[in-house]
C-alpha cells in the first residue's frame, strides 16, 4: 500500500482545502521512502496523522471505542473553528488516495470522509472497477480488510504514546495485534465456527419416533392429495351442468321475447279497459232495463192508446153535456114561469119547449156511454204517462245507440286480447325460468363446494409435505450429527495443535526479529540482550547474557521507546504486511545516541513509505542532511497566529531559508 | 177491474224466465211489453175458451203492471167491455202469451230492445 494523495478540508487547524502529495519519489532505480514534515508544537504534525488514522480506521482511530454520540461530537470538534464561525453549515472532508493489492487487484483507490457541525459522517469509497454503490458499514468492512483495526496502531502511531507498548506486561496491548498480524485469530474464528456448526446440527434432535411420524405424514399427504382430486374431478363433472341450464335459461329467454314480452305488459292495461267497458255496458243495459220498466211499453201500442183516448174524449164531452142538460131541465120550469111572465105567454107551453129544445139540441146520441168514466184528474194524468212513454222511446234510441258503440268497441278490444300470447303458455315459461334459477343457483352452490372441499385438501396435503420436509431434514441431521461432532472434534483437535505450533514458531521468528532489530537501534552495551515472548500473553521479556530477565519497567522512557520500535519493526516483517509507516514526533525522549541510530537504521528501512512528522529539534540540519538521500520530499507546516490556521508549503526548515537567501 | 193478484200460464211464465237469463228483462217488465204489442195487433181474446193461468208466479198487480197499470186496465175494459174480473185477467194472460211470442228468444237486450223500436 502507498499512500499518494491526501486532501484535508477544513480539518482541524487546516482552513480551507489542503492537497499534499504523499507519493514517494525515486531517483533513479534508488527508492526515496521518506516523506518528511516538519512543523513546531502545535502547527498541525498531529493533524496530519489523526487524518490519515481517521481515514483508515474509522472510529477505531479514537484511543478507546466510542459510541455513536461520542464518535459525532469526537467529529464536530474536528471540524476547523474559522470555518465553523464563517459558516454554520461548513463541512469537513478528508480523503486518501491509495494504491493497494486488495483481492488479486492493483488498483488506486480513495476513501473520503464528509462531516458537517453535527458531526454525522459520510464516507464514500472509490475504485476504478468498483461499483461504489456501498452503505456506510460496507465500505468500513473493506477498509478494515486492506487494515486490521488492530494492526492500525503499529503502522500509524504518536512515538511518544507507542512507549507504552513497552510498559504494558499484561499483552492485551499486543496480543490481538500479533494473533491479527500471525494469522493466529483466523485459526480461532475458524474454532468459534466449528462450535457453531455442532450447536446448529444437534438442535434438531432427531427421535426415533419420527420415522414413524414421517411414514404417518407420507400416508395422510397421499390421502390427501387423492381427496383432492377426487374433489376437482367431481367439480369438472358438475361444471357443465350448470352452463347447459344457462344455455336453457338463455333459451327461455328469448322465447318469451319472441312472444311479444311488449304485448304481456299492455295486456293488463287492455283487461283494465275491457274491464270498464264492461261495467259501462252494464250500465247502459241498467238504463235500458230501467226505460223499460217505466212507461215505455205504452208506444208499443200507439193505435190501441190513440183509440182509448178518443175513447176517453168522448166520454169526457158526453159527460159535460149530460150535466148541463140536468142542470138546465132543472132550472126549465123556473125558465119558463120567467119568461110567460115577460113575455105574457102560457107557462106551460114555454115549459115544453125548452124541454123539446134540450131533447133536440143538447141530444145526446144512442150509441154514446160513459163505459170507462175516469175524472178529469185521472184523464190528464194519463195524458202525461203517454208523453212520458213517447219520451221513453226516444230515450231507448239513444241509450242503444250508446250500448251498441260500446259493445263494437268491446268486440275489437276482446279480439286484441284474444290475440295476445297465450298468458298461460307465458306463465309456464317464467315458472320453468323460475325454477331454472333455483336449480342454478343450488349447482353452483355445490360446485363451489366441492371446490372449497378439494382446495383444503390441497392445503393438507401441502402442509403434510412441509412436515415431511421438516421430519426429513431432521433425519438426516441426525444421521450427519454423529459424523459431524467426530469430526469437528478431530478438526478442531488439529486446529488446536496447528494454532499452538504455529504460534512456537511464528513466536521464535518474532524473538529472532526482535532481537535484530533491537540490536540495530540499542547502544552497545545492549546488543548482547535477546528477546523472550510469551507465547500464550505475547508478552516480551528481554533476557541478558546470563540468562537473566531485564525488568521492563526499570527501562528508561527512551529505552522503552527504542523497545517499542524494534517490536514494531520485527511485527511489522513478520506480518508481511506491506503498509506505509507514519510516525509522530519519533525522536521526542531519545537521546543524541538513539535518535541517530533511529535515523540512519529504522526509518530507511522501515517501509517503502515512511511518513515523518517532526518538529525543527528532532529532525534537525543535522540529521535532514543524513535522512536527506532517502527523502522524497518534504513539507512544512506553519501557523499563522492572526487566523490560527495552518498552512503546508513543500520543503522544510532550511530547505526554504536556503531558498530564500539564494 | 183487474183482480189485484195475478198469474200467467205455466208456458208463458217460464217463457219470461227464460227471456230474463238472455236479457236481464224481469217476467213483469216483459209481461208489460208482451201485452202492449198484442194489444195493438188484432188479436182479441175469446172469453169463451177457458184459458188456464196456473202458473205458479202470483204477483200483486201493481208489480205486474207498474206505471202502465190504469192504462192497460182501460185498455182492457174498453177492449172488453162485458169481461170483469178473472175473466179479465185470462184475457191479460192471453194478450202478454200472444206478444211475448215474437220476442221469447231473443238472446240479449240489444236485440231485444232493437226488435221494440
Amino acid at each position: 500500500m502507498i499512500f499518494k494523495k491526501l486532501i484535508m478540508q477544513n480539518f482541524r487547524v487546516f482552513n480551507g482545502k489542503h492537497s499534499l502529495d504523499l507519493q514517494p519519489k525515486k531517483d533513479g532505480l534508488l527508492s526515496k521512502p521518506i516523506i518528511l514534515f516538519g512543523g513546531l508544537n502545535g502547527a498541525g504534525k498531529t493533524s496530519i496523522l489523526t487524518a490519515i488514522r481517521l481515514l483508515l480506521l474509522g472510529r477505531r482511530a479514537l484511543s478507546f471505542i466510542p459510541n455513536n454520540k461520542e464518535y459525532a461530537d469526537y467529529l464536530s470538534q474536528q471540524l476547523n473553528n474559522k470555518a465553523k464561525k464563517e459558516d454554520n453549515s461548513a463541512k469537513a472532508s478528508i480523503s486518501l488516495e491509495f494504491t493497494h493489492t486488495h483481492q488479486g487487484k492493483h488498483g488506486v483507490f480513495t476513501i473520503n470522509r464528509t462531516w458537517g457541525v453535527d458531526g454525522k459522517e459520510k464516507i464514500s469509497f472509490e475504485h476504478a472497477d468498483e461499483n461504489s454503490n456501498l452503505t456506510s458499514e460496507q465500505i468500513q468492512t473493506i477498509i478494515s480488510e486492506m487494515i486490521p483495526p488492530g494492526i492500525g496502531d503499529l503502522f500509524f502511531f504518536d512515538g511518544e504514546k507507542i512507549a507504552e507498548l513497552a510498559e504494558d506486561d499484561t499483552g492485551v496491548y499486543l496480543k490481538e495485534a500479533v494473533q491479527k498480524l500471525l494469522g493466529l485469530d483466523i485459526i480461532e474464528r475458524l474454532n468459534i465456527d466449528l462450535d457453531i456448526y455442532l450447536n446448529k446440527e444437534s438442535e434438531g434432535k432427531a427421535s426415533a419416533t419420527i420415522q414413524k411420524e414421517i411414514t404417518d405424514l407420507q400416508k395422510q399427504k397421499e390421502s390427501f392429495k387423492v381427496e383432492a382430486d377426487a374433489y376437482k374431478e367431481q367439480a369438472n363433472e358438475l361444471y357443465p351442468k350448470i352452463t347447459s341450464l344457462r344455455f336453457e335459461m338463455s333459451q327461455i329467454e328469448k322465447s318469451i321475447q319472441e312472444r311479444g314480452g311488449a304485448f304481456a305488459i299492455t295486456r293488463d292495461e287492455e283487461k283494465g279497459k275491457q274491464k270498464s267497458l264492461e261495467r259501462e255496458i252494464d250500465t247502459i243495459k241498467g238504463k235500458v232495463l230501467h226505460e223499460l220498466d217505466g212507461a215505455f211499453p205504452l208506444s208499443l201500442a200507439p193505435n190501441a192508446v190513440n183509440r182509448l183516448f178518443q175513447q176517453l174524449a168522448q166520454e169526457k164531452e158526453l159527460k159535460a153535456k149530460q150535466s148541463f142538460n140536468e142542470q138546465f131541465l132543472a132550472q126549465t120550469e123556473k125558465l119558463a114561469t120567467e119568461l110567460s111572465a115577460a113575455l105574457e105567454a102560457d107557462g106551460a107551453q114555454v115549459n115544453e119547449l125548452l124541454k123539446a129544445y134540450i131533447v133536440t139540441n143538447g141530444g145526446i146520441r144512442a150509441e154514446s156511454t160513459i163505459s170507462l168514466d175516469i175524472s178529469d184528474r185521472e184523464f190528464h194524468q194519463l195524458e202525461s204517462l203517454r208523453d212520458d212513454a213517447n219520451e221513453s222511446k226516444a230515450k231507448l234510441g239513444n241509450t242503444l245507440s250508446e250500448l251498441t258503440a260500446a259493445e263494437s268497441v268491446l268486440d275489437s278490444l276482446t279480439l286484441r286480447i284474444q290475440r295476445a300470447p297465450d298468458e298461460k303458455e307465458l306463465v309456464s315459461l317464467y315458472e320453468r325460468l323460475r325454477e331454472l334459477d333455483k336449480a342454478v343457483a343450488k349447482e353452483k352452490e355445490v360446485y363451489k363446494d366441492v371446490l372449497q372441499k378439494a382446495q383444503k385438501s390441497m392445503t393438507k396435503a401441502l402442509e403434510s409435505a412441509k412436515r415431511l420436509e421438516k421430519l426429513f431434514n431432521q433425519q438426516k441431521n441426525e444421521k450427519s450429527l454423529q459424523k459431524a461432532v467426530a469430526r469437528v472434534s478431530s478438526t478442531q483437535g488439529a486446529l488446536q495443535e496447528f494454532s499452538k505450533k504455529l504460534t512456537q514458531l511464528r513466536v521464535a521468528q518474532l524473538e529472532d526479529l526482535f532481537a535484530l532489530a533491537y540490536r540495530k537501534l540499542a547502544r552497545k552495551e545492549d546488543l548482547k540482550l535477546t528477546a523472550k515472548i510469551n507465547p500464550e500473553t505475547f508478552d516480551v521479556a528481554l533476557v541478558d547474557l546470563d540468562g537473566m530477565e531485564i525488568n521492563r519497567k526499570s527501562l528508561s522512557a527512551g529505552e522503552k521507546q527504542i523497545f517499542a520500535f524494534a517490536i514494531l519493526e520485527a511485527l511489522g516483517k513478520l506480518s508481511g504486511k506491506v503498509l506505509p509507516v507514519v510516525v509522530d514526533t519519533p525522536l521526542g525522549r531519545l537521546d543524541s545516541k538513539h535518535r541517530d541510530k533511529l535515523i540512519k537504521h529504522y526509518f530507511p528501512e522501515a517501509g517503502e513509505q515512511v511518513i515523518l512528522l517532526s518538529t525543527d529539534t528532532e529532525v534537525d540540519a543535522d540529521f535532514y542532511s543524513i535522512l536527506q538521500p532517502e527523502v522524497s520530499h518534504a513539507f512544512e507546516i506553519n501557523f499563522d497566529e492572526t487566523t490560527r490556521c495552518s498552512s503546508v508549503t513543500e520543503g522544510y526548515f532550511w530547505e526554504n531559508q536556503k531558498a530564500e537567501i539564494a | 177491474m183487474l183482480p189485484n193478484r195475478m198469474q200467467l200460464s205455466r208456458t208463458v211464465e217460464e217463457q219470461l224466465k227464460k227471456l230474463k237469463g238472455y236479457t236481464g228483462v224481469t217476467p213483469n217488465v216483459s209481461a208489460r211489453i208482451a201485452f202492449f204489442r198484442s194489444i195493438e195487433s188484432d188479436f182479441r181474446y175469446n172469453p169463451a175458451t177457458e184459458y188456464a193461468t196456473n202458473g205458479s208466479l202470483t204477483l200483486d198487480k201493481i208489480t205486474w203492471l207498474g206505471r202502465t197499470q190504469e192504462v192497460t186496465e182501460l185498455l182492457l175494459k174498453h177492449t172488453y167491455p162485458d169481461l170483469e174480473g178473472k175473466q179479465l185477467q185470462q184475457a191479460w194472460a192471453a194478450h202478454v202469451e200472444h206478444g211475448i211470442a215474437s220476442l221469447r228468444n231473443q238472446k240479449n237486450i240489444l236485440k231485444l230492445a232493437a226488435n221494440l223500436l
